[in-house]
């Protein structure tokens, strides 16, 4: 009882110390605890959202261009062996459109899908969910040129929950609501877009009947849907399908179980990438919080030297003396990790908010995660224990009669002191300015656990600050890159493969919005080296490498030209070049598409050069110079034209002439690809924000805590030279330079270690979740900023909040105070 | 500057309480005191009986609940806490039991930190001429921790000296030193005082007061005897402790 009382007067009399302890502990559990309970969230809120919307088990998806009576293909389904497992069957016709859903105030020209399908509640597979608006009139069967419109479209362009669009082709339809059905949960269905595409991809949803009559395919399906019974093989049933699809001389198609669907892998695999990088951050904060803690606790500990000393004289074992600073430890952990679970709700709440505003799922299920927090809690209410354990070790291990020494001998140095001596420092006229810098190198263990705090918050800051940057950067360079020339140029996708001298293309040419237009080819490739132990997924875009002189068409920016060497060359990005291990000069295989006819392709492996590396971020952009179209038989041909808009007119209008046009099959803005480029790490940034808010606090609290410590441990020493008459303002500067000093050392300790941090980071952690970018790593000038302001300026402004500890300072107690 | 401040000391009255809790102490009770310039005195008294608070007091360090103390003329009491601080640069010089040297300056420029403070041009050289005087003119480059506790003390000493002020307050001086050490210390402030300054010694230990000019004795915060020693001054190779 006597040692509570004791270490509860201890906590009373350092009360902000222990509370802010207890914040920079809380801090790094609540942290650890508020990203880590996502993972969990993610993983039930699919599974609840899938549930909710019976998300098929199969998929058959006729070949493009093939269409089968409605019926068909459920008699197919109908006459499966396995037929009594299946649950519910869906026909569905899915076509690709345009859409404009352009609005009084922006032109929203985008590619997209209608998809037909059963709209009622009740479907028995693939439900359409309605976040707002109501369902299409004709009980939920879609009629009149009624639709619903895909959630996250609507929510991008911030589009009102009813509307009109008009599809390609001058259809005008009405959408009454927005919602989603379980495969557009992300969307997945734009060329180079990657994931995340909701900015440009819209999917249209309507009855079957009315998506027939709208694409003028009427009593026609081209895909179904199947629910199965729990437990059923799907693998075995699609293998029936599948072979069923195959006996039909009339149909072909693949077959493809829910595993398959892009977006429903990606939204598990997504978890458990996203969690490694929040395992990553979360472990970082903690590791300052306990460097931190431990520095502080440490150090409180430290303070009550000669008063174990004094226990141990009188005779008190060491696992007597130890339970006081064990007590105080224990308070300060437990205060800790209850302020943890405050920390963690917080920064659940809002990572709760970002999960839902980026996934709009129907079902969000984010109940408290008792294991995780336990976890965190059970860290929090460790750490500090761990870091009393040192000091107090010290503390019991000297001599008593060294411990109570009140005097000359008890500011013995140690072995750190004496080299510090070894430092000669220059010999200023007034002693005063010697002061700070001999105080910091007097006692290098007291300066080094203060820098040692500081730096560990400094390196978390710019560790998590510096993966904005480089976030921020990555896009910036990859914007730059698509926008360094032409940037007003629309990307023209065809309905397949055009003659560069048909009528598609000279169309397009005469139109009087049109000043110029290239036509290119973008074929999708695979690149290897000789070992092949890594390959690349490639976007091989074949156009002009070296424009003419006083072209103003677009072309990738060369680095390190190679010559190809008799063979055909290719750019590819610096990522994949480094991926790959080969640099310009060295020979790559790409296996591409090759014409065999008019509609026929196969795969061919062909060697080309490197013959440079181009800056964008995206891994799998390559280029191949028009001259080279013959490598893919494709001479003479196109599927993708830049075209730029004619003096006078709008991108906009270019877009709104090119929309309605035969045989294109989008038109899209350059900058919109970049806009996908941003949207995709965007949702990054969001979240790290989280962490660096957090950080920032932690560092700050850090900070001043570190400082006010040090003060602490000279009040004796300003004591006297209050009582020599030295003005408190010069004895708050003293304090100032010698918190600066600290601070500076602590911080490029700190933007070392966190640069280091970045990189590794962003190369093996976010390099594995995300390996199609090809990552700057950098540090910004705001990042450096933030940086010198947490471990500098707060650093050396920390003793101005202590100001009225020194002017309150009674200057005869303490300069009895006993060191 | 020492001229025209004057080095006398007058308390009036001089009352000091210390609030605790409920309770109020009072550590210093109505104290009348005159001191003359250019003396020794001993204040003298068991733990407890005031004269650190009557120090401190002198020295500005504390302020007076009651009654006045001047000290060169000056109303201490009255003044604000800066205008003290200015009055300890200017006037006194205090010398600590436990020395209170700043652990992260040599002993020269320990020294030359009170030189510094009180706005000596020369402190290097006042510095150096201090260190030179307490018989530590080849200690200058030692840290505080390198030097004995005798060392320490007569380092503190040189401190107060160089500052130029002329009056010394030295609380227990020779406290934390064994015999031979404390004597050395004594004969150097006893130097002092025969120099000119007014030198103050907070003791308990009645052998040092042998040694003084004047000896003021405190009991429960006032004054109980004030006057030569008792038995006439001593020689302090006479003292025995």
């Amino acid at each position: 009882m006597l040692f509570w009382r004791w270490s509860l007067r201890d906590l009373r009399r350092r009360w902000l110390s222990v509370v802010a302890i207890a914040i920079v502990i809380a801090i790094g559990t609540g942290v650890f605890a508020g990203l880590g309970s996502t993972s969990a969230w993610r993983r039930s809120s699919n599974d609840a959202s899938y549930a909710l919307l019976h998300m098929h088990d199969l998929e058959l998806r006729l070949s493009p261009g093939t269409i089968a009576p409605q019926g068909a293909l459920a008699a197919l389904v109908a006459d499966l062996t396995g037929t009594a497992m299946v649950t519910a069957v869906q026909e569905r016709l899915i076509v690709s459109r345009q859409v404009d859903a352009s609005t009084g105030s922006k032109v929203v020209l985008v590619p997209g899908e209608l998809v037909g399908a059963d709209l009622s509640p009740d479907a028995g597979v693939d439900r359409l969910s309605i976040s707002s608006g109501t369902r299409p009139q004709a009980g939920g069967g879609g009629g009149g040129g009624q639709v619903i419109l895909e959630e996250k479209f609507a929510q991008h362009y911030h589009l009102a929950d009813t509307g009109s669009l008009v599809l390609a082709g001058g259809t005008p339809v009405r959408y009454t609501g927005v919602g989603v059905s379980p495969e557009y949960f992300l969307i997945t269905g734009v060329a180079d877009a990657g994931f995340l595409a909701e900015a440009n991809y819209a999917v249209v949803f309507t009855g079957l009947a009315e998506s027939q009559r709208l694409a003028g395919l009427a009593g026609q399906v081209n895909d179904i849907v199947i629910g199965l019974a729990p437990g059923t093989d799907r693998d075995a049933i699609g293998a029936q399908l599948a072979a069923a699809v195959r006996s039909n001389g009339a149909l072909s198609g693949t077959v493809e179980t829910r595993d398959d669907d892009p977006a429903y892998r990606l939204m598990y695999d997504d978890i458990g990438g996203d969690q490694k990088l929040w395992n990553v951050l979360s472990a970082l904060i903690l590791i300052a919080a306990s460097i931190a803690a431990f520095n502080l606790i440490g150090r409180i500990v430290d303070a009550q030297r000669r008063e174990i000393g004094v226990q141990m004289a009188l005779g008190a074992s060491p696992a007597r003396i130890v339970r006081r600073p064990v007590l105080v430890a224990a308070q300060i952990a437990l205060l800790g990790a209850l302020l943890g679970v405050v920390v963690g709700l917080v920064v659940g709440a809002a990572m709760r908010g970002l999960l839902v505003s980026l996934l709009p799922l129907p079902v969000w299920s984010t109940p408290f995660q008792v294991g995780t927090f336990l976890r965190a809690a059970v860290l929090g209410f460790v750490l500090p224990f761990v870091a009393s354990v040192l000091p107090v070790r010290r503390a019991v291990r000297v001599e008593p009669v060294d411990a109570i020494r009140t005097t000359h001998l008890a500011v013995r140095g140690t072995r750190l002191t004496a080299l510090s001596r070894r430092f000669r420092i220059r010999r200023h006229a007034d002693s005063l300015r010697r002061l700070p810098l001999r105080n910091v190198l007097r006692a290098p263990r007291r300066t080094l656990l203060t820098a040692l705090g500081v730096g560990a918050a400094v390196s978390a800051l710019v560790g998590v600050m510096g993966m904005l940057d480089t976030f921020n950067t990555t896009i910036r360079i990859g914007e730059h890159e698509l926008l360094v020339a032409a940037p007003d140029r629309v990307m023209t996708r065809l309905d397949g493969f055009q003659l560069v001298a048909g009528a598609v293309v000279d169309d397009i040419r005469a139109l009087p919005q049109v000043r110029s237009a290239d036509p290119e080819l973008e074929l999708p490739a695979i690149v290897y080296t000789g070992s092949r132990t890594t390959e690349i997924d490639l976007l091989l875009q074949v156009l002009v490498l070296h424009p003419s002189a006083g072209s103003d068409s677009w072309a990738p920016s060369i680095s390190r030209a190679a010559p190809a060497g008799g063979r055909p060359g290719i750019v590819l990005a610096a990522k994949a070049a480094v991926d790959l291990g080969v640099r310009p000069g060295d020979v790559v295989t790409v296996q591409h598409p090759l014409a065999t006819g008019p509609t026929s392709y196969t795969m061919r492996d062909t060697d080309f050069t490197v013959i440079g590396v181009h800056p964008s971020p995206l891994r799998s952009l390559a280029f191949v110079d028009s001259g080279n179209q013959s490598v893919f038989g494709l001479t003479g041909v196109t599927n993708v034209i830049q075209v730029r808009p004619a003096v006078g007119t709008t991108g906009d209008d270019l877009r709104r002439a090119l929309f309605d046009m035969p045989g294109v099959a989008s038109a899209q803005p350059v900058a919109a690809i970049t806009d996908l480029f941003r949207k995709a790490l965007e949702q990054f940034l969001s979240f790290l924000l989280i962490a660096a808010v957090a950080v920032l606090v932690l560092a700050l609290l850090i900070a001043f805590n570190s400082t006010s410590i040090s003060v602490d441990e000279r009040t004796r020493e300003h004591a006297t030279m209050f009582a020599f008459g030295l003005p408190i303002r010069s004895v708050f500067a003293l304090i100032a330079k010698e918190s600066v000093i600290v601070g500076v050392f602590s911080t490029l300790t700190g933007l070392g270690i966190g640069y280091l941090l970045v990189r590794w980071m962003m190369i093996s952690i976010v390099g594995s979740i995300v390996p199609d970018f090809g990552f700057t790593i950098s540090i910004s000038a705001m990042t450096l900023g933030i940086a010198l302001f947490v471990g500098v300026a707060s650093v050396g402004l920390t003793p101005l909040l202590l100001i009225r500890r020194l002017r309150r300072m009674d200057i005869p107690d303490a300069l009895r105070i006993m060191e | 500057m020492t001229a025209a401040i004057g080095t006398r000391i007058d308390l009036h009255g001089a009352t000091r309480q210390y609030r605790i809790g409920e309770n109020t102490i009072t550590a210093l009770d109505r104290v009348d005191l005159h001191v003359d310039e250019a003396s020794l005195v001993v204040i003298l008294g068991p733990s407890g009986s005031g004269k650190t608070t009557l120090l401190n007091l002198i020295g500005g360090l504390d302020a007076a609940t009651s009654g006045t103390v001047a000290v060169g003329g000056q109303d201490v009491t009255g003044m604000s806490r800066s205008a003290r601080f200015g009055f300890r640069r200017r006037c006194v010089s205090f010398i600590f039991q436990t020395f209170n040297l700043l652990p992260g300056l040599t002993a020269l420029e320990n020294v030359q930190f009170g030189a510094d403070v009180a706005g000596r041009p020369d402190a290097a050289e006042r510095a150096r001429a201090a260190l030179g005087d307490v018989g530590l003119g080849d200690r200058l480059d030692h840290f505080p921790h390198q030097l004995s506790g005798g060392e320490q003390q007569r380092v503190a000493i040189a401190r107060a000296l160089a500052t130029g002020n002329p009056i010394l307050l030295a609380d227990e001086p020779t406290g934390e030193l064994d015999f031979r050490t404390g004597v050395q210390i004594l004969q150097l402030l006893k130097a002092q005082a025969d120099a000119g300054l007014t030198v103050l010694v907070v003791t308990h230990n009645r052998e040092i007061s042998r040694v003084a000019d004047r000896v003021i004795e405190l009991s429960s915060g006032r004054v109980i005897s004030d006057g030569p020693p008792v038995g006439g001054r001593a020689e302090i190779a006479d003292l025995q402790w």
